[in-house]
């Protein structure tokens, strides 16, 4: 597998957002064990990556690692032109407020606060604002992610596609212009994948919201054909390898000549 | 077995099998795992404590709409939800301590010296370890199963991907809540069991007049013992926070190890209180 799939530069004018490069990736489970090695990646400004990979491939350590929550074993990783080994405690903070990230499984809300909490709880901590103010705008991101009804209950008490479309509102609240989504396809129904397709569709080309502008998307997803209805880049993870393709067309013939799929 | 052991000396076999045989290696590396244990335990409850004090000052101004709320919430459990089963423990504690005493010493005539021996064993001693104690029991476990959980969840890291500072919003309100509500506990527990104890001795026909058992422990306190009950329960209070939050928190868990973070959280816990304790213990013999 190896040898296949470069990054074609020819879109050198837009902003490098993330540049990963020569990175190691750790385990989530043994931070000490390496998962994938050698990635090279770049991000640009209004990219919607689609990663592809088998289950247990390391995409959700790769995502992770490429939105600055982890440090990775080797290699560099920079992220808005700050690379991220040599910030300390709060100097990463600047960077992490145009981070948002959408855990799979759940999203992880907190589970003693209601949905509406859970989305206005990062408002009110960076913006210093009461609950009370800013309850305003995350009542209309929840009623956009059509929960609306739903608002003042606790996480355990709806069911799992609200919890995850809770957990964009959630990544959403700071108006991000990253955002990472892990996995959000697993365990829905096509209503459901429908739904997060043409959300993040509408986010990734800033028509979903006025208060929204184009937001550049990362999103994993496991083996399936998904990557036929969204996307205009894309990567896959093999072989404890990441390979990056920037149209369907090289993504569809990989796919071919390996026979996944 | 032979015949031969039946006619031996056995006090004389045993002696020499105890003086001439070597401790087993595995006794050795217990005592050593739970050394080497304690002085990590030591070290990561030090580290913690540093942690969260620097955190408390350079970030007192920031997220102010959040954090105070929390910690009124954290005083709220730690303070008042406690304060029937606090009012039962006050019924029992004046019973047990002020009316035995009570009506022992007057037996012997000796009623001039409750004053002085409800302030020694009740407000320098007993008040704050059983206050300490009700506080853990209903409040510190509580923090570990719901700090080790969201560890186990991953709930600490999503609280990163959002930039909040984990010891900002989960610790600190639960160090201000608890020190704060550990003290005024104490403080109504030992005026509760002053009182109940004196009703009880009222009951059993003691001999005591209320204004001559309160000019006793009036006479009995010093200035010190106000600055030392303060600052000692106080500082209980932000152990059992600093304890319980650091086995919740501090080091990677799985959700089936949270019972038994909770179990090592109450052991630091009490381990940790003694050891002040015999530090004020030093105050009161200088």
């Amino acid at each position: 597998m190896s040898g296949f799939g470069t990054t074609q530069e020819i879109e050198v004018d837009k902003k490098v957002l993330v540049e990963l490069r020569n990175l190691t990736v750790p385990s989530l489970r043994n931070q000490t064990a390496a998962v994938l090695e050698n990635v090279n990646w770049t991000i640009r400004e209004g990219d919607f990556w689609v990663v592809l990979g088998p289950t247990g491939c390391g995409k959700t350590a790769l995502l992770i690692t490429a939105a600055g929550l982890i440090k990775p074993l080797a290699g560099s990783c920079v992220i808005f032109g700050n690379d991220m080994g040599g910030l300390y405690g709060d100097e990463h903070l600047p960077i992490r407020k145009k981070i948002g990230f959408v855990y799979s499984n759940g999203g992880r809300l907190f589970r003693d606060l209601t949905l509406l909490e859970n989305v206005m709880l990062p408002i009110c901590y960076h913006e210093q604002v009461s609950f009370d103010q800013a309850s305003g705008f995350a009542v209309q991101l929840l009623e956009l992610m059509e929960l609306g009804k739903h608002i003042h209950f606790l996480p355990g008490h709806v069911d799992f596609s609200a919890r995850l479309r809770t957990g964009l509102a959630r990544a959403l609240a700071l108006r991000p212009e990253l955002l990472f989504v892990d996995d959000v396809a697993s365990g829905m129904d096509q209503i459901q994948i429908n739904w997060w397709i043409s959300t993040l569709d509408k986010l990734n080309k800033g028509s979903f919201d006025s208060s929204f502008g184009p937001i550049t998307i990362i999103s994993g997803f496991p083996i399936s054909e998904l990557w036929k209805e969204i996307g205009n880049k894309f990567g896959f993870i093999g072989d404890k390898t990441f390979f990056s393709f920037s149209s369907k067309a090289e993504l569809a013939a990989f796919l071919r000549k390996y026979q996944i799929n | 077995m032979s015949s031969k052991f039946e006619k031996q000396d056995w006090p004389a076999v045993l002696y020499y099998h105890a003086i001439t045989s070597e401790i087993p290696r595995a006794y050795l590396n217990f005592i050593g795992k739970k050394l080497i244990n304690f002085f990590r335990t030591i070290y990561g409850l030090t580290a913690f404590t540093l942690i969260t004090i620097g955190v408390l000052f350079k970030k007192a101004r920031y997220a102010r709409g959040v954090i105070l709320p929390a910690t009124c919430i954290q005083v709220y459990r730690a303070g008042i939800r406690p304060l029937p089963m606090c009012s039962f423990l006050m019924l029992a504690l004046g019973f047990v301590i002020v009316g035995q005493v009570v009506s022992i010493l007057t037996r012997v005539g000796a009623q001039s010296m409750v004053g002085s021996i409800m302030v020694m064993v009740l407000v320098r001693e007993l008040g704050p370890i059983i206050a300490s104690i009700l506080v853990l029991a209903r409040v510190g476990t509580a923090i570990v199963i719901e700090l080790g959980t969201s560890r186990a969840l991953g709930e600490i890291e999503a609280l990163e991907s959002l930039g909040i500072d984990p010891i900002h919003y989960l610790v600190i309100p639960r160090f201000i809540g608890l020190a704060v509500s550990n003290f005024a506990l104490t403080i109504y527990l030992i005026l509760g069991t002053l009182f109940s104890g004196y009703m009880f001795a009222f009951l059993q026909d003691v001999p005591l007049q209320p204004g001559a058992y309160i000019d006793q422990i009036a006479s009995a306190l010093q200035l010190k013992d106000f600055v030392t009950l303060g600052l000692k329960t106080a500082l209980f209070g932000a152990i059992t926070a600093i304890a319980t939050c650091y086995e919740g928190l501090a080091r990677p868990l799985s959700l089936e190890e949270v019972p038994v973070a909770t179990t090592k959280a109450v052991i630091d816990c009490v381990a940790l209180w003694s050891l002040v304790d015999g530090v004020f213990l030093v105050v009161y013999l200088i």
